[in-house]
């Protein structure tokens, strides 16, 4: 049977603690900058693209008329995206009931980016903010956002989403995801290197205008439009302190769906925007954290194929085995076992556990929330699996040159 | 216009730089980890080595006095089993701790190889006088990972034996012989049946080239 190399699990030993360290040196960095930005109330207007949305739209809107800024500085352009149950219908009442709110309606064309475009389109204040119609804002979430308006190399100012279903398995891991990727975004944004918008983003504008609206046959917009913004040398910040409360997918397939769409358009952009790759002029971004979320994926992927051809193999070995009169005993040798696990790739993976559960005491005392442990383990050992198929799959349709259904 | 304000990159060098040195800190943490825990065992394995050479030394001559003895029905046989299968059992933990192809572990196998052989030979003229009527193996595997399927199968047979061996322990004798560790008397054995290749089984004096299962040694014991 074929074996990694053994140089190859120290490069990913090395690869994991090299990038954890990198992380934590800016976290204590930004930790020990602090840097008071002017706060000035721009005028804003949500775009709240709508299809179907009929138990979440009233809430949605309900949460932008609260939040704490002043009311006439808010617009908000509801597009209704051909919804065929009674999304327009209440869009309209909510137009009746609140002076600022504006309902547009278009056929359906199946992706988010048409109605967002459509809605970017009859916006005429200086930033606009996109929300989801099935997302929910805190009060105090243009507070937070505004100072990074003060500098104008800020194109975006990305929230964080938080899901607000945990109660099972498939929900559970999905909340420590977005709980982590949270405290990675607000990392790598104190280097200017986020690449990403989300559910809930606060644009300028002017961008658009000069750049161009979301691409509507990208399968991640949001990705692809963070990545333009750093493309053209501009800047996208982060609020972890107010959020955007979302649903995620609560069933597998539903999962499978959404995590195959994203898995690909990730794939899609990094091709798109291959020159800001290991390219001095994007800073950290191009040096290191895209090769590294790349390298990562390739990784995460590789492991997961050889775990898979590793299994079949000793599986086929046990039968082969069986067949030839071998009888299964339970017996465990202990010194087998103990210099297995003083082997150094042993102690390194030791600790990388010890890495990991600094880094996630890090992330709860961020976020100021207390996480379970028990689904962290299992996001760190069942979800990165069920990640990584989704990104084998992914790299299988990308290679092929098909794409995963929409 | 604001847009034309653009970001001040850089590349944080100081950073990449700290997280080299810490990531290289944690290696060499994990390398000394490593060598202070495996030095409390070096000490067990000194003895396992003592343990297997004294042993090997009154072996030979008690070998020696039993070969000489006109009266070979009468000895306690089953005592004389069990120390061999005691040192197996104390090169088979070497193994483990220091490595299949360790040359510590080799030189002791040689040794072993060579006990092997008397006790094959002991075997052989007591189940003839004393009609014990006892199944004798002898296992003639490889260790060598080069040799791909070969190493495989005789993997394969070594558990094979394992639960032969298991299910009948009073008279099934089986003898497993490392050919890397070739002996003098192992090296005849191997001429005398011509291996070629491995693994090999002897059974009851008579040569089988490949893997076998279970069921076919069986069929070979019952002379079928």
């Amino acid at each position: 049977m074929w074996q990694v190399p053994i140089w190859a699990i120290y490069c990913i030993f090395f690869m994991d603690f090299f990038i954890a360290f990198f992380y934590l040196c800016i976290y204590i960095k930004s930790k020990s900058t602090n840097e008071i930005l002017e706060k000035k109330d721009h005028k804003i207007t949500f775009i709240v693209p709508a299809y179907n949305r009929e138990s979440t739209i009233k809430e949605c809107i309900e949460s932008i008329e609260n939040v704490r800024y002043p009311k006439n500085k808010i617009n908000i352009i509801i597009v209704d995206d051909g919804s065929k149950d009674a999304t327009y219908r209440l869009s309209k009442e909510l137009e009746k009931r609140y002076s600022n709110v504006v309902v547009l309606r278009k056929e359906n064309e199946g992706r988010k980016a048409y109605p967002v475009n459509f809605g970017l389109k009859h916006a005429n204040s200086e930033l606009v903010a996109i929300l989801d119609a099935d997302c929910f804002i805190k009060e105090d979430a243009l507070e937070r956002a505004m100072p990074f308006f003060s500098k104008k190399e800020t194109m975006a100012v990305v929230f964080r989403m938080k899901p607000t279903n945990r109660n099972k398995f498939i929900e559970r891991v999905q909340y420590i995801e977005y709980a982590l990727a949270t405290f990675y975004r607000k990392i790598i944004g104190a280097i200017n290197s986020l690449p990403v918008s989300n559910g809930f983003s606060i644009f300028r504008r002017e961008f658009f205008l000069k750049h161009g609206y979301f691409e509507v046959d990208n399968m991640t917009e949001d990705f692809e439009m963070g990545l333009r913004i750093q493309s053209n040398q501009y800047n996208l910040g982060y609020v972890s302190e107010s959020y955007s409360l979302t649903d995620v997918p609560s069933t597998i397939g539903g999962w499978i769906k959404q995590r195959l769409r994203w898995a690909y358009g990730t794939l899609y952009n990094y091709k798109k925007y291959k020159h800001i790759f290991v390219n001095k002029k994007y800073g950290d971004l191009g040096i290191f954290i895209l090769p590294s979320g790349f390298i990562s994926l390739l990784v995460v992927s590789s492991i997961f194929l050889l775990a898979v051809y590793s299994l079949i193999n000793w599986g086929w070995q046990r039968v082969d085995m069986i067949m030839a009169g071998w009888v299964p005993s339970f017996y465990i040798n202990i010194d087998s076992l103990f210099f297995f696990a003083i082997e150094l790739r042993m102690i390194l993976f030791f600790f990388s556990i010890l890495v990991g559960l600094m880094l996630f005491t890090l992330c709860q005392f961020e976020l100021k929330e207390k996480l379970s442990i028990i689904d962290y383990i299992l996001t760190l050992t069942l979800y990165m699996w069920m990640l990584a198929i989704m990104y084998v799959i992914s790299l299988g349709y990308f290679l092929i040159g098909k794409r995963p259904k929409w | 216009m604001v847009i034309e304000e653009k970001v001040k990159r850089k590349v944080s060098i100081k950073f990449y730089l700290i997280a080299t040195i810490l990531t290289l800190f944690l290696f060499f943490a994990g390398i000394q980890i490593g060598d202070q825990l495996a030095k409390r065992r070096v000490a067990d394995i000194e003895l396992s080595q003592k343990v297997i050479s004294i042993f090997f030394e009154l072996f030979n001559k008690r070998m020696d006095i039993i070969l000489n003895q006109e009266e070979l029905c009468n000895i306690t046989w089953d005592e004389v089993w069990q120390e061999k299968v005691f040192v197996g059992d104390i090169l088979a933990k070497l193994e483990i701790k220091l490595g299949k192809t360790n040359p510590d572990v080799m030189k002791q196998k040689f040794t072993y190889n060579e006990i092997q052989a008397g006790v094959y030979e002991l075997l052989n003229r007591i189940n003839k006088k004393c009609n014990y009527n006892w199944s004798i193996i002898l296992f003639f595997y490889t260790n060598d990972k080069n040799m791909g399927e070969q190493f495989k199968l005789s993997e394969l047979q070594g558990y094979t034996l394992d639960s032969l061996y298991n299910s009948d322990k009073d008279t099934i004798k089986i003898l497993a012989f490392d050919a890397s560790a070739s002996s003098p008397k192992t090296k005849s054995l191997i001429e005398k049946y011509s291996i070629i290749s491995f693994p090999y089984l002897v059974i009851n004096n008579n040569g089988y080239g490949g893997f076998r299962s279970r069921y076919e040694i069986n069929q070979i014991l019952q002379g079928k």
